[in-house]
């Protein structure tokens, strides 16, 4: 049997080459060739936010939920994308997804309603400020500045530490930067290279979180209902060998991505620890101030939070 | 420039037809210069108090765009705005090219009425399950599908009376269906430029 | 086998004159329920109209055009062509030669080619019809000399094969520079190749004094504020390529306001005449969206991808026929369909021969400048067409030997592609 996946990543992005399709590799081992797949990269098979439109009508069998590109559909998932008390990839991912697995929390609010399940998950590490020419020193320096984001939360978050946010498309960025459009960018460090940011760039952040992505695989409940049990169990054990291991990987890009923005020139800032307290417990009132938004309409926005953040302490306790 | 007029006047349905299509389009035009406004207000802003209007993304991409496009799509169809080949056309024997338009727009008005069709159930959809764009940007999406679902409702009528038009001209063999201005082919024209 | 029933119902409504973003969408519409039933329709139906429309950046398609209609009313355009026929003074085909170099001056302000070729149609094919010029030759020039837009920065085309490649737009732009110019050359010498074989078909022109050369040069001046509003603010940082689209509209309409030329009727006709032809281009592009997805899930692109990554053959030779495949495509399809369809399955074999992906992109822009003239799928000969109501086939014959010289530009890029890579080298 073959299944066609399909996502937005541009070919030989590190998300699909280590964990899609590790996945799918794992699958057809496991399944002895029984499963294979056919894999539809950057948009081929339609816009990122109609890829799990697509694997709710069958189009395609499994298809990438992106959770900032379906904040219609999906605004509980959006948990994973607030700057919460995570630094790291795996603890983030990890976090997500006990409570975004099937039968979990998250998946019970809002994947099961929907008709489909998560497969498998990242959540990316988180993202920094990164400035093309001011110095990043204390909580202070982003005052003034023009920072590009794009996504409800991280606007606010830009917001909150006094900068002005604006929404410009990733590949306009390097322009944007180099002529002085935008001051800076909230942006991941491994999205920075990617796009030709480095020569622009001269100051970051680190150790801190002001936010993340999620990117996420779906199937349709009814598809997954004519698999076997035995192509079922496969999925479940490749997710829980992916996750992980991607997740590590994304760590060590991100690490590496960093010393070669390092090596092109630009100075990494741990920021004064009063600094780093104020920030971290300003952006965690974005948490709580999003969970009353979504309580406000009937959702279950404190319910998920509080599990997110549980789900981040026993990560954190578990690892330590 | 072009004008917008067809050839021959509209009566009965093609006329009330017709008159939905000019109050769409009208509302497209408005979009149109509403973006342009939006933006140079955002670019301004950016600079001058140095605070864009952070919704303009959400405005544009979610609705206005989408007015523009889907409220102009039947008045357009029905000025012979959506281009089609001429090349051929007049080589081939009247009845045969009515009979195949008939056979065309009659696939067309089906494609058309299932996009009208699966609109309504994503309007609906949306704004039962009271879907907004996003945590923070609380609008509702349900808007786009519905102006998604009244264009293309629209240009399905226009096309079903098409289809009527020129099976009507393929038994009968008059020229009863609305085809497109023939080309300019003389040596030189006086109306356009300015 | 479906991909050849499909084909031929495309051609069969195509040919008998359904609308081409009908016949792209029912056509598309057969294959998918061939390949999948109606769950495969339905699917793409509920998501593929929306998204077409429900993006930012896409507003480039109508802030270009609005600006163009805006251009068209204040006889800006007119100006810039008539200054740009005086300097050609009384050469034979001068108008004809004004006209390339005022597409090359509207390339530069204009992100659409499609814009561009409307401005043109409405100004230098009438002027050239009057003075007696072979309408065969005025429309041809005029057709190709629109697709500079796309070629010459600021270029729709290639900010979105940015965004689909993830390449970095600014060396994209800045490498469709020197191509824009040899281009623009092309087009002057084939005019002058094709009026040594017939010097019927273009009158010459008269001679002006220096001094009203000169004084035509001040007409030229609201162009250079348009020219200022769009790309000044691009490279001054003022505003990304997408919103500059809009600020060329605004300022090109306070140019009409300000030359007294704008009307309430006037705005108005502007404003749904944009809406028409956004919305025409919008709705090719729709069903190009459907036939693509039947391509896609068909596996057509990933055999042919796959046949050409595994062919023995040198490089430049993979390179040439991937062009082929290109402008072969070009015949048939939208420009932006293609790079939609193509541009993640060839990038990667692209860069495996070592081929540099801003190379690429302005390579693929070249063939999508021929395709946007090839019969029977010419978007700027529709759209010439469309403002002129001058026969399709007397448009796409007049065009043929701009074909041929485009033809010559793309062995040159080939042979030497620092002509592409110098200058974004330099930046
Ligand atoms: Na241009
Ligand atoms: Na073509």
């Amino acid at each position: 049997e073959t299944l066609r996946v399909a996502d937005s990543f541009p070919v030989g992005h590190y998300i699909a080459e280590n964990l899609t399709k590790v996945w799918m590799d794992r699958v057809t081992e496991l399944t002895n060739g029984e499963i294979e797949f056919e894999y539809y990269p950057a948009e081929q098979m339609g816009k990122s936010k109609d890829l799990m439109s697509l694997a709710q009508t069958g189009v395609v069998d499994i298809g990438y939920a992106g959770v900032s590109y379906l904040a219609d559909k999906l605004p509980l998932a959006g948990v994973g994308e607030l700057p919460e008390a995570f630094t790291q990839a795996c603890h983030g991912t990890g976090a997500f997804w006990s409570i975004a697995k099937p039968g979990g929390p998250l998946d019970q609010a809002e994947f099961a309603p929907q008709g489909v399940r998560m497969l498998f998950v990242m959540v990316l590490p988180p993202y920094q400020v990164m400035t093309a020419s001011k110095e990043i020193t204390g909580a202070d320096s982003f005052r003034g500045m023009k920072l590009r984001a794009t996504g409800g939360t991280k606007e606010i978050a830009v917001e909150l530490i006094g900068a002005t946010p604006i929404a410009i498309p990733a590949p306009e960025t390097r322009e944007a930067l180099s002529r002085g459009t935008i001051d800076g960018v909230l942006f991941p460090h491994s999205s920075a290279l990617p796009y030709g940011l480095a020569p622009e760039l001269k100051w970051g952040t680190q150790d801190i979180n002001f936010g993340s992505f999620v990117a996420s695989y779906v199937i349709s409940e009814q598809r997954w209902q004519q698999l076997s049990p035995e192509v079922q169990k496969a999925m479940t054990d490749a997710a829980e060998e992916a996750i992980p291991s991607a997740c590590a990987i994304a760590e060590d890009l991100d690490l590496e991505d960093k010393q070669k923005m390092v090596d092109e020139g630009v100075t990494f800032v741990s920021l004064p620890e009063a600094d780093k307290e104020k920030i971290e417990a300003d952006l965690a009132g974005i948490g709580e101030q999003w969970a009353a938004d979504l309580d406000g309409r009937g959702l279950a926005g404190t319910e998920i939070l509080t599990a997110f953040r549980e789900a981040l302490d026993q990560q954190a306790g578990a690892t330590q | 420039m072009q004008n917008f007029t067809t050839d021959r006047p509209d009566t009965g349905i093609s006329a009330a037809l017709a008159r939905a299509e000019t109050a769409l389009v009208f509302l497209s035009g408005i979009a149109l210069a509403i973006i342009m406004v939006v933006v140079v207000t955002d670019v301004t802003m950016r600079y001058v108090l140095r605070s864009p209007l952070g919704w303009s993304y959400d405005l544009i991409g979610t609705y206005l765009m989408v007015c523009v496009f889907f409220f102009a799509l039947s008045d357009t169809l029905h000025q012979h705005g959506h281009i089609s080949i001429d090349i051929f056309a007049h080589a081939l024997p009247r009845r045969f090219t009515h009979a195949s338009l008939a056979v065309g727009y009659a696939l067309s008005s089906a494609l058309l009425a299932m996009i009208a069709w699966q609109a309504w159930y994503r309007t609906s959809a949306a704004f039962s399950a009271n879907n907004l764009i996003s945590a923070t940007v609380p609008w509702p999406t349900w808007p786009s599908y519905f102006m998604l679902c009244v264009g293309s409702a629209l240009i399905t009528l226009r096309c079903t009376l098409r289809t009527v038009a020129h099976a009507a001209s393929f038994v009968t063999g008059r020229e009863i269906a609305n085809m497109p201005p023939p080309p300019n082919t003389g040596p030189s024209e006086t109306e356009h430029g300015e | 086998m479906t991909v050849l029933i499909v084909l031929l119902i495309l051609t069969f409504f195509l040919v008998v004159g359904l609308p081409v973003a009908l016949s792209m969408a029912i056509s598309g519409a057969s294959g998918l329920y061939m390949l999948g039933g109606m769950q495969f329709l339905t699917g793409i139906l509920r998501t593929s109209p929306l998204s077409t429309a429900n993006s930012y950046e896409i507003i480039t398609i109508p802030m270009f055009i609005l600006m163009a209609e805006f251009v068209i009313i204040s006889g800006v355009a007119n100006d810039l062509f008539r200054s740009a026929s005086i300097w050609v003074g009384r050469l034979r085909g001068g108008l004809a030669i004004a006209t390339a170099f005022a597409g090359a001056g509207f390339g530069a302000i204009s992100g659409s080619s499609t814009a561009a070729a409307a401005t043109l149609a409405s100004t230098s094919m009438p002027a050239m019809l009057r003075e007696g010029y072979d309408p065969k030759l005025a429309g041809g020039v005029v057709a190709i000399s629109g697709t500079l837009a796309m070629l010459i920065p600021p270029s729709i085309a290639l900010i979105l094969y940015g965004i689909i490649a993830d390449v970095a737009i600014g060396d994209l732009l800045i490498g469709g520079v020197i191509p824009g110019l040899i281009v623009t050359l092309a087009i002057v010498l084939t005019v002058v190749v094709i009026l040594q074989i017939d010097p019927s078909a273009a009158p010459t022109g008269r001679a002006y004094p220096m001094r009203e050369k000169l004084a035509s040069l001040q007409k030229v001046g609201p162009m250079l504020v348009l020219l200022m509003a769009v790309s000044g603010s691009i490279y001054s940082g003022l505003a990304t390529p997408t919103e500059a689209a809009g600020l060329g509209a605004f300022v090109a309409m306070l140019i009409a306001l300000w030359s007294r030329k704008l009307t309430v009727a006037g705005f108005w006709h502007a404003l749904r005449s944009t809406a028409q032809t956004s919305c025409m281009i919008l709705f090719i592009i729709l069903g190009a969206h459907v036939f693509g997805y039947f391509l896609t899930l068909s596996r057509v692109t990933n055999d042919l991808s796959a046949w050409i990554g595994a062919l023995q053959m040198s490089a430049t030779m993979i390179m040439v026929i991937i062009l082929i495949g290109y402008l072969i495509l070009g015949f048939f399809m939208d420009q932006i369909a293609i790079l939609i369809l193509t541009v993640p399955v060839m990038l990667p074999v692209v860069m495996q021969l070592g081929y540099d992906p801003v190379w690429f992109g302005v390579m693929v822009v070249v063939t999508a400048e021929v395709g946007m003239v090839t019969p029977p799928m010419g978007m700027n000969v529709f759209v010439v067409a469309r403002y002129t109501r001058r026969p399709l086939g007397e448009l796409f014959r007049g065009v043929m030997p701009h074909v041929f010289a485009h033809l010559i530009v793309i062995a040159l890029l080939l042979a030497f592609p620092a002509l592409v890579l110098w200058l974004p080298s330099t930046m």
